[in-house]
């Protein structure tokens, strides 16, 4: 039987969704060595709670919020470098990103985290303001905030529509 | 509202865009298997993978097993992994029976040719069981519906400490019990992974049958992936049970088992003597070549001169000669590497009742605890009654050092590992285990350790699950711990034994034992409260809803009671998190945090010094709220460590500012060179910081970090070499003579270390765990370290 095989039923969540968690961490760190060694943690803790994890009603959910808190988990990057098996693994074969990808890119890390994490859940995942903020565990009306703040910042930066720095002056320390 | 209008979450052109970058990445050649992940197991003929992470720990704990003189097992291995260390002294918990247990597959992992099997048992029944000693093992080869027995020579030495001949019993609590601990142990066996040819065509075992017992009804457990027993005749090592906070599916695990008589050589020690009390230290040396551990009493009995037993030792914690230090009273667990010795101190009266001198007895007879195997020992003993036995000490005195004086007390630190709370003291190196704590994916329960002025007690909060968290206090030499519910976050008193509790509706100064000296009612305490230099004052940052605007004040209560007091009104969207107060108690220093918002907050806010009086606010810089990064020098001066850029350790200055006019001046750094971390010694004149590589991203940041010491303007600085890189969070003592820092392992764990700066001699001091699954922005979640006034 199917649910005999845990083996089995984690390839299935792997396959199912570790293309698009790669593809997250990717915008989210903008590296992909690093987007690797995020999601392959994910999945080790995944696999590592097998049990709990297996039952859960919404895996995926489960795993980007462990990407996610990962990616801003200040620790690790203290300890980066201890990423298991960064020597072992082949370079990706990838197409380089376009420049306007690497513009995008570099625009995002400028968003803090959450603001960040906000915009992706929308634009990527197509989740609603109140669904992300449920998957945060904010309210709405921050996480309108951030992705209004969010957006503004990555317009600046990028110089799409440009829209007058309204409500980002007052952060001007960061940027 | 015309703010409401930005809010909108309409779609803009930069949504387009990050899509359009994750649908390219979308396409990426990403090379992730789930067979990296699973890299632990292997399917039945499926090609062998290599066994990356599993094979590095596991080569390395062989390693150690096997090369490493166990002197040196490190700290971590000990403290980290400590078993049930108080499973004796409860005698009423019944042996688990089968019956009891769920028994399931854990994991496989291989290294050096050694499969690792491991499984996980659990307590299925309602009441509590202790599993002891080996479980007795069948294996089976075949398929589920047909499994076939298969001999397998099966011996329990090794390799590793779990194999060890007495291993300390596991006590499982009942399913659904709320402890946090203890509700699994672990169970595994090793066994050859290759033949002598080289492959890996070897018999494969299924499923195994585990009994308790010799004999009686056994369990089935299948193996998710067949287990290699290659070595002709098939022979297996099964581990005894060992607590599952050291289960890994990719290490073996480091379990020190008691002591037994045969492991020691017991002797008699120098006594001590004084106003009518006669007092012998025996001790316990490790003759084998593995750590063992002790705890609880021994039992000591007096023979005459014909033999006969005249007197037995009374087990108390301490007495007139020795013993436990004063406020102690549970027995702590000792670890002994080979050759080390510990000791117990039997006391009692020169005299007896009547006041007649007692006569002198030639023989002490000795026994570990629960064990009737007793060793007679030759020493002349003229004690007669009150005759007394404390509990195992680390030494040969039979006593617990007290600190002499303030002057010669060594630093402590308090660190969270592996979910429980240890103090351990520089001096003695001495690990303590002051709570045991749950720690899973969600992080330890138990975070925030802070020592009390004295350093003589640590409190520390804890929240299990999604309840509110409590905050608990306990002398830092162990013993009673007062909780107190419903606690967000607390402060110690820099002068007093006192604390400052927020808690939801109020805040509270406490003392340490819990009685309540004051309470101020507060809408929503939002901010920890900080104690001005005095300890006179408390600043706490308020939040309240006026529906629908969010926003918050300061207020400053005095310890002596009365009202709050207001010192930045109420500001809509703005929340203040009060983080310090200058040297000479005249300014707060507070974060604004726009929003109101924790997770805005850490990503920088404006910090602001308030005037105490009255005055408006001056801003200082855009900073990272980490409270360790502002750091008050003198008068109105401070240190703060600039700068937002969201990765902690890039783009960051340190800046000498004061605080009453906000004039601040950048202390000079190498190009390219950002700071962080900084700490200043107590006598002011000396300053340390972190030194790491600019914009090190993502990747690379403090594994590069070095500590650096200069003078308290950032001048003569130079590199603490000695400290090596990789290294954060320093602490130096009162004059800057030693440092505590933590440095980061490559095992994904960190240690707390301790550097001597004149002779650049490092020791570990203490593990401390950096696998939080949320991450610990701040080491003080974890770590806490309490030097001496110099």
């Amino acid at each position: 039987m199917a649910d005999l095989d845990p083996e089995a039923e984690f390839c299935r969540l792997f396959e199912r969704t570790g293309r698009s968690l790669l593809a997250q961490a990717y915008v989210l760190t903008g590296d992909s060595q690093e987007s690797q060694d995020l999601v392959q943690e994910a999945f080790l803790r995944a696999w590592r709670d097998w049990a709990r994890v297996s039952i859960l009603d919404d895996q995926q959910a489960w795993l980007r919020r462990v990407l996610y808190n990962l990616s801003v988990n200040r620790w690790r990057k203290l300890t980066a470098g201890r990423s298991y098996d960064r020597l072992s693994r082949t370079d990706a074969t990838s197409p380089a990103p376009s420049i306007g990808h690497l513009d995008v890119m570099k625009a995002l890390q400028h968003l803090p985290v959450k603001q960040r994490q906000a915009l992706m859940l929308v634009a990527i995942l197509d989740m609603t303001a109140a669904q992300a903020a449920q998957e945060m565990g904010a309210n709405e009306g921050t996480v309108r905030v951030w992705l209004s703040r969010a957006r503004q910042t990555m317009e600046l930066l990028l110089g799409v529509d440009a829209v007058p720095a309204t409500g980002t002056g007052e952060r001007g320390g960061r940027r | 509202m015309a703010e409401d209008s930005q809010f909108q979450s309409s779609e803009s052109p930069v949504d387009g865009l990050v899509r359009d970058l994750y649908t390219t990445a979308l396409g990426f050649d990403w090379d992730l298997e789930p067979e990296d992940i699973v890299g632990s197991s292997r399917r039945p003929g499926a090609k062998r993978v290599p066994r990356r992470v599993g094979a590095v720990l596991v080569a390395a704990a062989i390693l150690v097993v096997f090369f490493v003189p166990f002197p040196h097992l490190s700290v971590f291995d000990r403290l980290g992994h400590r078993p049930s260390a108080v499973s004796t002294s409860r005698p009423k918990t019944q042996l688990c029976k089968i019956g009891q247990l769920r028994i399931t597959y854990y994991g496989e992992s291989a290294a050096a040719g050694t499969a690792i099997t491991s499984f996980k048992v659990t307590n299925a029944s309602k009441v509590a069981c202790v599993l002891s000693g080996y479980p007795t093992v069948q294996f089976f080869t075949g398929t589920t519906s047909a499994p076939r027995p298969f001999a397998v020579e099966v011996s329990h030495d090794g390799p590793g400490i779990a194999f060890a001949s007495h291993p300390r019993p596991v006590v499982l609590a009942p399913s659904g019990s709320s402890a946090s601990a203890g509700k699994a142990a672990g169970l595994l066996f090793t066994s050859g992974d290759f033949a002598a040819d080289g492959s890996g065509n070897c018999p494969q075992v299924t499923s195994i049958v585990v009994r308790l017992r010799d004999s009686g009804r056994g369990t089935r457990v299948f193996l998710w992936y067949p287990t290699n027993v290659c070595r002709s005749p098939a022979s297996a090592n099964v581990s005894s049970f060992f607590p599952a906070s050291s289960l890994d599916p990719y290490a073996l695990p480091t379990i020190i088992p008691w002591c037994t008589m045969s492991d020691l050589s017991v002797s008699i020690g120098e006594g001590d003597a004084g106003l009518g009390h006669v007092g012998m230290p025996i001790l316990f040396r490790n003759v084998t070549v593995i750590p063992c551990g002790l705890s609880s009493y021994p039992s000591v009995g007096l023979l005459g001169a014909s033999g006969r037993r005249v007197a037995t030792a009374k087990d108390t914690p301490s007495g007139y000669l020795g013993g436990l230090a004063s406020g102690t009273t549970s027995p702590p667990v000792v670890d002994l590497p080979p050759g080390q010795t510990a000791s117990a101190l039997v006391e009692a009266l020169d005299s007896n009742s009547s006041g007649a001198a007692c006569p002198t007895y030639p023989t002490v007879l000795v026994s570990l605890p629960a064990s009737a195997q007793a060793v007679a020992v030759e020493h002349a003993f003229n004690g007669c009654s009150d005759l007394q036995v404390h509990p195992f000490v680390r030494g040969r005195t039979g006593s617990v050092a007290q600190a002499a004086t303030s002057s010669d007390a060594a630093a402590k630190v308090a660190v969270v590992d592996a979910g429980s709370l240890f103090v351990v003291d520089e001096a003695t190196g001495e690990h303590l285990l002051l709570a045991r704590g749950a720690s899973s994916q969600l992080g330890s329960d138990i975070n925030t350790p802070a020592f009390s002025a004295d350093g003589d007690w640590v409190a520390y909060l804890e929240q299990v699950g999604g309840s509110p968290s409590s905050l608990h206090v306990t002398r830092s030499s162990g013993g009673a711990v007062v909780t107190i519910p419903g606690v967000l976050s607390y402060s110690w008193s820099p002068r007093r034994d006192e604390l400052a509790a927020s808690l939801p509706d109020a805040v509270e100064l406490l003392s340490p034992t819990g009685t309540v000296f004051h309470r101020w009612t507060l809408a929503r305490p939002w901010s920890q409260p900080v104690f001005s230099p005095s300890g006179d004052e408390i600043a706490i940052g308020s939040s309240t809803t006026r529906v629908p605007v969010e926003g918050g004040s300061l207020v400053v209560v005095r310890v002596s009671g009365g009202p709050a007091r207001t010192v930045v009104a109420f500001r809509a969207h703005v929340c203040q998190i009060p983080v310090s107060w200058t040297v000479d108690g005249s300014y707060i220093l507070s974060w604004q945090n726009e929003g109101c918002s924790a997770s805005i907050a850490a990503d920088g806010a404006l910090l602001e010094s308030v005037p105490a009086k009255s005055g408006p606010p001056v801003p200082l810089g855009w900073t990272l709220p980490y409270p360790s990064w502002v750091v008050p020098v003198s008068g109105t001066r401070l240190l703060v460590n600039e700068g937002v850029d969201r990765i902690a350790a890039d783009h960051k200055t340190l800046r000498s500012c004061d605080a009453a006019t906000g004039k601040c001046q950048t202390l000079a750094l190498p190009v390219a060179t950002s700071t962080v971390d900084p700490a200043l010694a107590r006598a002011g004149d000396e300053l340390l910081e972190v030194r790491v590589r600019q914009s090190v991203q993502i990747n690379g940041t403090v594994a590069d970090g070095t500590i650096w010491q200069g003078d308290a303007t950032g001048k003569h600085e130079r590199e603490l070499s000695s400290a090596g890189t990789g290294v954060a969070d320093p602490v130096p003592s009162p004059g800057g003579s030693t440092v505590t820092f933590v440095r980061m392992t490559s095992a994904g764990k960190a240690t707390v270390d301790l550097l001597t700066v004149r002779t650049g001699v490092v020791s570990e001091l203490a593990p401390v765990d950096d696998d939080d699954y949320y991450g610990e922005f701040e080491a003080s979640a974890v770590l806490s370290v309490w030097q001496p006034v110099g």
